[in-house]
């Protein structure tokens, strides 16, 4: 069966035999024209015109003589009338409002709307008669509608004073917006359709350019097009081809055909009406997948196997995807025997990388203050993949980032972010605009800088010129609002301009079109409109996505668009509909995948147009349409963990043996798991330190001990006097401590960190009163963080090893010595004298430690008395925790079973027959750093 | 005819069956109808499936089949329909709807709500462009991040935040105060909380803490005064607090207490006895019978109101300390909220859960009809499934159309299950089934009907027999045990197990062949040895935080050897589902299974994505790209590429981890293959999801089906779509929500595997064989979770606060919050009653359950009530194993339609060199740059070109231009640069002519080649068999350009032209610099 098009050709090719160059042919769409140019160019045998092709807009704008300006322009024009009516709304919020605003207006031209009766403020029911010409259901809804605002007389609600504000001005705003445009000779959509139908001799007029109009393929003309086309059909000057099958156009209340059993066009016999469902064969293919990945690799696996099969032709075959979001995921499961791939839909600009570029310099613009911005928009932005095309090999930024993940800045000013070792671009893109130029100005400078590097270094592939073209497209828009901005002067400060970037990127698709007209067809659902394809695979059949939602926000209230007559969501239905049972009117072969996902928004319900065939089309047609249904779901297994096992070869033995200090930290991470303590210790492996903003304990600990290590350095004895001076003190032991464990925190003591600074703060000074109220007092301060090295033989006849650490205070108090530990995290009281415990059971890591501090420290200075204690920093209140019973001091006796034990952990250590492996308990690997290698 | 019928339908009743056939009842006799009336569920799910329910029935009746479904039909409805008019209709009906499917109004009540307040978006001062957040966790953490800079500049708040970081301390919680915050926002979300009319100031509340402070210490001031006088008396007549009988334990204690905690001691019955009765002050012959009966007249009166102040006295007092414990939530909760409101407006989102307090604060006006008129809500008749989990507020929203409903005598239904409401924490209020929905409908009260779904479609008879008694005789327990603990008013739980539709009825189709086992448990607490050196690994394990308690894994074994038997029975995994309390005790048995070697379980944690391999490697190789000195993230990489992707089994692990140590040299070459490591440094420039495809290939992990890897695909281009951000982004999101459901593979259906699952999944499901493995957990609120509830009270100071969020423990009772407290009480017993029968009745044949053996007498917990029950309803042995029913072999069960299959391998290839796609862009942006001087001379033809394109003659340079400019191609300013050229071209005498009117133009249009080929010369003129063709160029004069021209003018005298003059225009920015060459 000839496609559509085809036997457009054939009919035309009799009708004008003397070619086609002075014919106009009118096409739902620009690219079912390539199409047509493509197929005309089969039938000739020498050079002739090509008959000139318009989509429907083109042809009204055409016959109209007006301009119809870009989106934002008409939104400007629009508020430059409604602010004198709401002098309080601001741009940006009103932008959207705006847009459907126009889109409301542009349907009662549409329709030919009386829009001064539609607007009528209705004051009092009785006037609905009078008012307005209807009856029956459309004037017992507005009836309705009208009775439920105006309610029992009471007095009107803010809700509704808030409605009727609007609605009185709308009749004002709408006549007003069109006095303006026409000034300018300018005009929005419908206000041409309008035109156009109102001036039927002037528009017959411009029509006679050419010879003839055909008009093709098209569906659910309003009424404004109908009348333009019956009136040149009416004067010879053109003909309607329709594309219709007799299955849909002559079945009561199936939508798809609704227009042609209601259009005065296609009344009695219309030109064409097809019987192509009652004498096609099908093969309906219904796939159920998960989610959109699912769908795309189903889908491609199809067509993998589509391809194979004889007489398979790539061209003769279509991809259809209603969300145009699927494009990646489904270029990217094209099977290899299709060597050309052409895409051709409206992509979402807001998925596009530039626009998230866009939006996250956005964000870091919106989150600067004090002249700083925040280390992890920094980050962000630095990480997206086009930042990565703007230096040659990336050094110079890598180089930033390795200093940036040492130091760990949070706030990043001017100081770190420029200089000579800077990447050169960080001085466009840290730049710092305020007023509404500079801001655009800084972002087209961005976005210059990239389109440049983006196309020098991926010249000539593909991929670079899809990038460019969605570069470009946000690029034009940024300056076409530029421009705007500057026309209308309209400031639009901060916040405000980068929200609207975000509205006006959010409506706006890239026009993709691919060219030659070669190889497989990936189609966005409108851009199928009268072409014909043998193998058609339609992704996302789901309601919600196929048919596309329906806008359905008007200023109109439901009742009065219905009254009225506009577009409401049957028209919507119908469109869609017809559509989809028009692409499969000659299809062979065809495949409609839905999500099976019931979690995910989009997904679950299978479109209705899947149950439509399933309960009608088969039932109807049974010779011809077979369906074969098929669930993709994939195999679970539950993956296993591999363990893993390090043997103690020579080679590891000698780095135990000698490169080693011992750590009561790497210790207890031996306790706690030995493969830890391996990757940790032996094998070298560290994690990276992150910059944390968060109130994170390692960051508490570490400015906590800090302040403690400034405060008490040389404090010496602490008696009431000292106390007075240290108390004093106890702000630039804190604000210190930060300045040195996180520089740049002290410039922003805000949010999280304030809430730090003052917790550490309370906890110092509480920790300096506990001290000066001992009841032993007074203590004296021997030494803070006291390094010591210790050798240590654990075995006769063996080297001994070093251990190592770091003592937080030594002080003295009554004769003996007391080795306290700061500790932040929960202290668990635990029996010390369970000394076993300490090198099996990582909860009695505390203790192990201080015991370990305990040995060091009588080793290093024998025969002192020494009591351990702990500050629990997380319950002060409760004073030291000393682990030994009634606090007495360490016994010599401890002290060499300690000694013993610690001696039997190294000889395990150092034993070549046990291995390093993981910790049989899995809940000591919650924190582990080592997680994702385990698998735990 | 009834307005509303209210249909109790215990579980397995055939809810939906009932809910199809009444919405047929509807459609049938009046097929237009299915317009006008809203059927309204709780999920998507649920909807997606009532809809295909409704159209599968249609159509099976339409074709004569659903019988019973016809019978029930033509009965209920008096004969008004027939079997051939059920037939007609259906298939009208059918047709209707499936054409019209915008006017199949199945919903949720969600998407219902929203979309009227979308139409009312702009009335309400929402913006239009409004989403439904449906992440909450996300916007609460965004508000925390908020709040915590708003503290800046506040500095009550930030009183109130550290506040709340020392009470924590204090209670030695630590500093991390996000997730409290997060709970405060969480519960101001609560719909009971927004809609209460109190708005919060700060300062008030710091003026009421203030007072709170104030009444705490005067009363311990009081009480401890007391204790001193009473000491000091004591002193006087030289007696101590001792000298009364029982001494250390005697009633004298109460002064030293009175001193030492004031508030907190308690008054013994001897207290009370002392108070009351003086001649208990000493024993016979007590030595010091003078001294106390001289002290006694001064010191009664104090021990008289020292024991009313501790008891009638401290509820005051109680409820003071009570309330200021979590004061500072209370001051927090102000700006928080404060924050947000702005955070939606900023974002333009609603939260989900705003849908429905919005509406209600508009539905509370007169404004009702106006609201849904504008939205176009056209619906007669509603009809309302899962009722009992419906919550107040969304009832008070639908509450206007019903009523409006009914008072046009049309039909309601209302359906649902008191026994089944699990969902109390999302606001499902119970109490609306059961009574609320008929005293807020007073005056159409004679139109309600109550109904009773009786007969059990799902299970065998010895299982509707067991749950039929089963539940009465817990209801007894459960009750008896609250009235021991003095709560008395039980009406909801009563009302809720003792409807008509408890008791159930067996269907005929499912006669005997059921089976319950509840097996018991030795229940030994493992006990600590303490002997020195006997301490076993496993003991130490025992003291770890969730003690593995020996009964657990007992119960461990029991599921596992039932399982094996099951199998030789015949039963597949597929029969068989594991139900738990929580996840946590899911992964216990699934790991216990597959460990022993059952591999064939689906459970929430065998579906987390960071349980796969190969989603870790992936995560490491975007760390890696991330940061490349992440020697963790590198050891990952290679440790996993040796031994997933291409693994050797020689691999010297070693060397593999201690490669990437800091000391070594990074720039050495690392063990995995060379050109992949760099080609990883490449591919940062790809956006995310590519990313993972060109990784996919490289590692070649798509030769082979993967469905972690798929499930991990889709969640990178979910990302992408919502979060608009790169590596970095995704690591971060990956972090926090890893162990997330959102991280975990979407559970498929129709695997053969052994389902394990919460309870709470498991509603509205049903397996051949249920098993509970842990039936253990307590029936109160439980200690270690702290709950904050809000309550409310007439006592000042309170009053004005209300309600006032305060710590749900047993102190409650003895507050001024006592009966909410009680309520509360009431509600956990029956939420939990109510999840154990969601889990009993989900079996078909067979019920094995495990219980640990409990010596408890109260009745508070689930493993203390099932005893209790047995001996109750059965007579049954104390600790024995109960058993009830035979075993009978598995039921074959019709085969699904379509059985699952899993696609061969993941298709990833290169797309790049396949593609093609024609670009505006390329070249014009920099056309477009800032400084003019940048501009070349080709980005100036470009344009130039365009224009031309659109003039046919002088009089179209004016749209042309503006033409452009509304595309965004010129600024005004450039527009004048172009005039000037476009002017100089039209008026130059060089070149004007081919302006000139008169001529026909083709203006770039196409002359298409037999071969195909298309020709698109820039302009041909034709006047009178003349034509002139001419070329635009904006380059150096070339030869191919004449060449060009040439060939155009010879396809033209192909067409038949003859007459052909030929130029080119060369353009230039400057117009003088501008020439035409005319061609032979
Ligand atoms: S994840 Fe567990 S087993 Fe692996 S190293 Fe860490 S603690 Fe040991």
């Amino acid at each position: 069966m000839d496609s559509f098009l085809e036997k457009l050709i054939k009919e035309l090719n009799s009708k004008h035999p003397q070619g086609l160059g002075d014919v106009c042919i009118v096409f739902p769409t620009q690219r079912a024209g390539l199409f047509f140019r493509k197929h005309l160019a089969r039938h000739i045998k020498q050079p002739i015109w090509a008959p000139e092709v318009l989509s429907v807009e083109n042809f009204f704008r055409t016959l109209s003589g007006s301009e119809v300006p870009d989106q934002l322009t008409l939104v400007m024009e629009l508020f430059d009338v409604y602010k004198t009516y709401f002098p309080d709304e601001s741009f940006d919020r009103f932008y959207h409002w705006g847009s459907m605003m126009i889109k409301d207006f542009d349907e009662i031209d549409r329709y030919m709307v009386d829009a001064r009766v539609l607007f009528k403020n209705i004051k009092d029911l009785k006037d609905i008669d009078e008012e307005f010409g209807f009856d029956g259901e459309e004037l017992e809804a507005l009836k309705r509608f009208w009775e439920a605002f105006l309610g029992n007389g009471e007095d009107l609600s803010n809700l509704k004073k808030s409605f009727i504000k609007t609605w009185s001005c709308l009749n004002d705003v709408y006549s007003q917006l069109k006095v303006n445009l026409n000034k300018k000779g300018w005009a929005y959509e419908g206000m041409v359709y309008r035109q156009v139908a109102d001036n039927l001799q002037d528009s017959e007029a411009r029509a006679k350019r050419w010879k003839h109009v055909v008009f093709a393929g098209l569906y659910d003309l309003s009424p404004s097009e109908e009348k333009v086309i019956e009136h040149l059909m009416q004067q010879g000057l053109a003909s309607c081809y329709w594309d219709a099958d007799s299955y849909y156009t002559d079945t009561k209340n199936f939508e798809a055909g609704a227009f042609f059993r209601n259009s005065n066009l296609t009344q009695g016999n219309f030109l064409w009406k097809e019987d192509a469902y009652a004498t096609l064969e099908k093969k309906i293919n219904i796939i159920g997948a998960p989610q959109a990945v699912g769908q795309a690799k189903t889908a491609g696996l199809e067509l993998e196997e589509l391809s194979l099969l004889p007489g398979f032709v790539a061209e003769n075959t279509a991809l259809v995807l209603p969300d145009e979001n699927m494009l990646f995921p489904v270029l990217h499961s094209i099977p290899e025997a299709i060597k050309t791939i052409n895409v051709t839909m409206g992509y979402p600009l807001k998925s596009t990388p530039i626009a998230s570029l866009m939006f996250l310099v956005g964000r870091m613009q919106k989150n600067y203050k004090k002249g700083a911005f925040y280390h992890s928009d920094v980050i962000q932005v630095l990480s997206h993949p086009y930042i990565q095309y703007l230096e040659k090999d990336n050094s110079a930024l890598f180089k930033w980032k390795q200093n940036y993940f040492q130091i760990g800045w949070i706030y990043l000013s001017t100081k770190h972010l420029s200089g000579a070792t800077v990447p050169s671009f960080f001085s466009t893109l840290f730049q710092r605009p305020e007023s509404t130029d500079e801001v655009i100005n800084y972002l087209l400078g961005l976005l210059n800088m990239l389109q440049k590097s983006i196309e020098t270094k991926r010249s000539n592939s593909n991929r670079a010129s899809l990038e460019s073209e969605m570069i470009f497209q946000y690029f034009s828009h940024l300056k076409r609002l530029h421009t705007l901005v500057q026309q209308y002067k309209t400031e639009l400060s901060g916040e405000i301009l980068w929200n609207l970037f975000n509205e006006i990127t959010a409506s706006v698709r890239i026009p993709f079109s691919g060219e030659p007209l070669n190889g497989l067809q990936i189609m966005g659902f409108l851009e199928t409109r009268a072409l014909d394809f043998e193998n058609v695979i339609i992704l996302a059949n789901n309601e919600g996505t196929l048919p596309a939602p329906m806008r359905s926000h008007s200023f109109i209230p439901f009742a009065i668009r219905k009254a009225f007559g506009m577009n409401t969501h049957e028209h919507h239905d119908s469109r869609y509909a017809y559509y989809f049972y028009r692409l499969l009117q000659r299809a062979k072969k065809i495949y409609l995948l839905y999500n099976t996902e019931t979690k995910s928004v989009t997904g679950g319900e299978k479109s209705r147009y899947i149950m439509q065939i399933e309960q009608e089309l088969q039932k109807r047609f049974p010779q011809q349409i077979s369906i074969e249904h098929k669930q993709i779901a994939p195999d679970i297994a539950k993956p296993q963990a591999m363990p893993i096992t390090i043997q103690k070869t020579p080679e590891i033995l000698a780095i135990l043996k000698t490169k080693k200090q011992y750590s009561a930290s790497a210790l207890s991470n031996y306790i706690n798991c030995k493969l830890s303590f391996y990757l940790k210790s032996v094998a070298g492996l560290h994690e990276p330190d992150e910059v944390d903003d968060s109130i994170d304990d390692a960051m508490f600990g570490n400015v906590f001990h800090k302040a403690m290590e400034n405060l008490y350095r040389d404090a010496g004895l602490l008696d009431q006097a000292k106390g007075q001076i240290l108390k004093k003190k106890i702000e630039q032991a804190v604000d210190g401590a930060f300045t040195e464990e996180y520089p740049g925190a002290e410039n922003r003591f805000e949010g999280r960190n304030l809430l730090l600074r003052k917790v550490i703060l309370e906890l110092v000074n509480q920790t300096l009163q506990m001290d000066l109220n001992d009841p032993e007092k007074p203590i004296n301060i021997e030494k803070v963080e006291e390094k010591i090295n210790l050798p240590f033989s654990y075995k006769q006849g063996e080297e001994p090893i070093m251990l190592n650490g770091i003592i937080d205070r030594v002080d003295s108090l009554n004769g003996r010595k007391r080795i306290l530990d700061y500790k932040t995290g929960k202290v668990d009281k635990k029996d010390s004298s369970e000394m076993d415990f300490f090198f099996s059971d990582p909860k009695y890591k505390i203790l192990f430690q201080t015991f370990f501090y305990g040995l060091l420290y009588s080793k290093t200075y024998p025969n002192t008395t020494i009591q351990l204690g702990i500050y629990p920093l997380k319950k002060l209140s409760e004073g030291i925790h000393f682990p030994k019973k009634d606090n007495a001091n360490l016994s010599q006796d401890e002290l060499n079973e300690f000694e013993n034990r610690l001696s039997n952990l190294f000889s395990e250590i150092f034993d070549p027959t046990t291995t390093f492996d993981q910790t049989d308990f899995e809940e000591r690997c919650v924190y582990c750093a080592f997680k994702d290698i385990c698998g735990r | 005819m009834q307005a509303l019928t209210i249909y109790k339908s215990s579980a397995g009743s055939g809810k939906t069956f009932t809910l199809v056939k009444e919405y047929l009842k509807l459609v049938l006799v009046e097929p237009k109808l299915y317009r006008n009336v809203l059927a309204i569920t709780f999920t998507n799910k649920a909807a997606a499936e009532m809809k295909s329910r409704i159209l599968e029935s249609l159509s099976g009746l339409a074709e004569g089949k659903e019988q019973a479904m016809a019978d029930s039909l033509i009965a209920e409805t008096n004969g008004v329909l027939t079997d051939a008019l059920i037939k007609n209709r259906s298939a009208e009906t059918l047709s209707l709807i499936l054409h019209d499917y915008s006017g199949f109004a199945v919903s949720t009540i969600d998407s219902f709500f929203y979309k009227i307040i979308r139409a009312i978006a702009r009335e309400m001062q929402l913006p239009l462009s409004v989403e439904i957040e449906l992440d909450i966790d996300r916007v609460l953490s965004m508000v925390t991040d908020k709040l915590y800079e708003s503290m800046d500049n506040n500095p009550i708040l930030a009183d109130w935040m550290e506040t709340m970081v020392s009470n924590r301390m204090s209670e030695g919680k630590g500093w991390k105060i996000d997730t409290q915050i997060v709970a405060v926002a969480r519960e101001l979300l609560n719909e009971r909380l927004a809609t209460r009319d109190q708005n919060y100031d700060a300062k008030a509340i710091k003026t009421f803490s203030e007072e709170l402070w104030k009444i705490r210490k005067d009363y311990e001031e009081k009480v401890k005064v007391l204790g001193e006088r009473g000491t000091k008396i004591l002193d006087m007549y030289n007696l101590d607090f001792t000298d009364f009988p029982f001494g250390l334990n005697g009633f004298g204690t109460i002064f030293p207490k009175a001193i030492k905690n004031p508030g907190t001691f308690d008054i013994g019955t001897r207290m009370q006895v002392a108070a009351q009765d003086d001649s208990r002050w000493y024993k016979a012959n007590d030595p010091r019978q003078t001294e106390i009966e001289a002290c006694r007249p001064e010191l009664l009166p104090i021990v008289k109101e020292l024991v009313y102040l501790r008891q009638e006295g401290a509820v005051y007092y109680n409820t003071a300390c009570l309330v200021l414990h979590n004061i500072y939530l209370f001051g927090i909760a102000e700006d928080l909220l404060k924050n947000l409101k702005n955070y939606r407006e900023e974002q333009g989102v609603l939260l989900i859960s705003d849908i429905s307090i919005l509406l209600h604060n508009l539905i509370k006006t007169s404004d009702t009809p106006f609201v849904y008129e504008k939205a176009g809500s056209i619906y007669k008749h509603f009809l309302l499934d899962e009722f009992q989990d419906t919550s107040n507020v969304q009832w008070k929203d639908l509450h206007p159309l019903v009523s409006h409903s009914m008072s046009s005598g049309n039909f309601n239904l209302i359906v649902g299950d008191a026994k089944q409401a699990i969902y109390r924490w999302r606001n499902g209020e119970v109490e609306l089934l059961l009574n609320g929905v008929k005293d807020s409908l007073p005056q159409y009260s004679s139109m309600i009907d109550y109904k009773a779904l009786k007969t059990n479609f799902r299970s065998k008879k010895e299982i509707v027999e067991f749950n039929n008694l089963f539940f009465e005789k817990a209801l007894e327990q459960v009750i008896a045990q609250l009235e021991r603990d003095e709560i008395t008013d039980l009406d909801l739980l009563k009302e809720a197990y003792r409807g008509e539709d408890a008791k159930q009825i067996v269907s005929d189709q499912h006669k005997e062949g059921g089976y319950v086992k509840i097996s018991f448990l030795e229940n030994t607490k493992t006990e600590k040895k303490k002997k020195k050196g006997q301490e076993t690994v496993e003991a130490l394990q025992d003291e770890e935080d969730e003690p593995k308690k020996k009964w657990k894994e007992l119960a461990c074994e029991g599921v596992f050897s039932t399982i094996e038997t099951l199998k030789k029975e015949g039963f597949s995994y597929g029969d068989m589902a594991i139900l738990v309390r929580s996840n946590k005790e899911g992964a216990t048995i699934t790991n216990y299974l597959i460990d022993n070697n059952i591999t064939n379980v689906i459970s929430p944690d065998s579906l987390m994505l960071e349980s796969s391999p190969e989603v870790r490697f992936l995560i490491s190789v975007l760390s890696f790209m991330h940061n490349p000195d992440d020697s963790i993230s590198k050891a990952n990489i290679h440790f996993h590429y040796y031994t997933i992707i291409d693994p050797k089994p020689e691999t010297d692990l070693h060397a593999l981890f201690s490669h990437f140590n800091k000391k070594s040299d990074s720039k050495q070459t690392a063990p995995l293959p060379g050109p992949i490591m760099k080609q990883l440094v490449m591919m940062r420039k790809l956006p995310l999801y590519e990313l993972t495809e060109q990784l996919l290939q490289i590692f070649n992990l798509h030769q082979k089906p993967n469905a972690f890897i798929q499930r991990f695909q889709d969640i990178i281009y979910d990302f992408i779509q919502k979060a608009n951000s790169g590596i970095q982004g995704f690591l971060q999101w990956w972090d926090e929500y890893r162990e997330s459901e959102k991280c975990s593979l979407l559970l498929p259906e129709n695997q053969d595997s052994i389902t394990v699952m919460t309870i709470h999944k498991s509603k509205g499901l049903q397996f051949p064989i249920v098993f509970m493995p842990f039936m253990e957990w307590k029936m109160k609120p439980e200690a270690n979770k702290p709950k904050t509830l809000w309550v409310s009270t007439n006592e000042e100071p309170f009053k004005p606060y209300c309600p006032l969020p305060v710590p749900l423990n047993e102190a409650m009772a003895k507050t001024y919050f006592s009966a909410e407290y009680k309520q509360e009480l009431t509600q956990y017993y029956l939420d939990n009653l109510n999840l154990l029968y969601v889990a009993l009745t989900r079996p078909e044949q067979r019920f094995y359950g495990f219980c640990p053996t409990m010596d408890s007498e109260k009745i508070n917990s689930i493993g203390a009530l099932l005893p209790a029950v047995l001996k109750a309803g059965w007579a049954w042995q104390e600790f024995d194993t109960f058993e009830l029913g035979a075993t009978a072999p598995p039921v074959q069960k019709k085969k699904n339609k379509t059985t699952p299959i899993s696609l061969s391998r993941i298709l990833s290839g290169p797309w790049n060199e396949r593609i093609s796609i024609a670009t505006k862009g390329k070249g014009k942006m920099d056309a477009f740059t800032l400084d003019e001087s940048d501009r070349s001379v080709l980005d100036l033809g470009l344009l130039i070109h365009g224009l031309l394109q659109e003039i046919d003659t002088v009089d179209d340079i004016d749209s042309a231009l503006q033409r452009l400019e509304f595309e965004g191609m010129v600024e005004p300013a450039e527009k004048d640069t172009l005039r000037a050229l476009l002017d100089y071209l039209t008026q130059h005498r060089d070149t004007s002519f081919l302006f000139e009117k008169g001529w026909d133009v083709k203006n770039e249009n196409d002359i298409l080649l037999p071969d195909g080929t298309v020709l698109r010369p820039d302009r041909v003129m034709f006047r009178q068999g003349q034509a002139i063709v001419v070329d635009y160029k904006t380059g150096l004069p070339h030869e191919s350009h004449a060449k060009q021209v040439q060939e155009y003018a010879h396809v033209l005298s192909q067409m038949g032209v003859l007459d052909i003059q030929k130029y080119i225009l060369y353009l230039r920015t400057n117009p003088a610099d501008t020439f035409i060459q005319q061609l032979p």
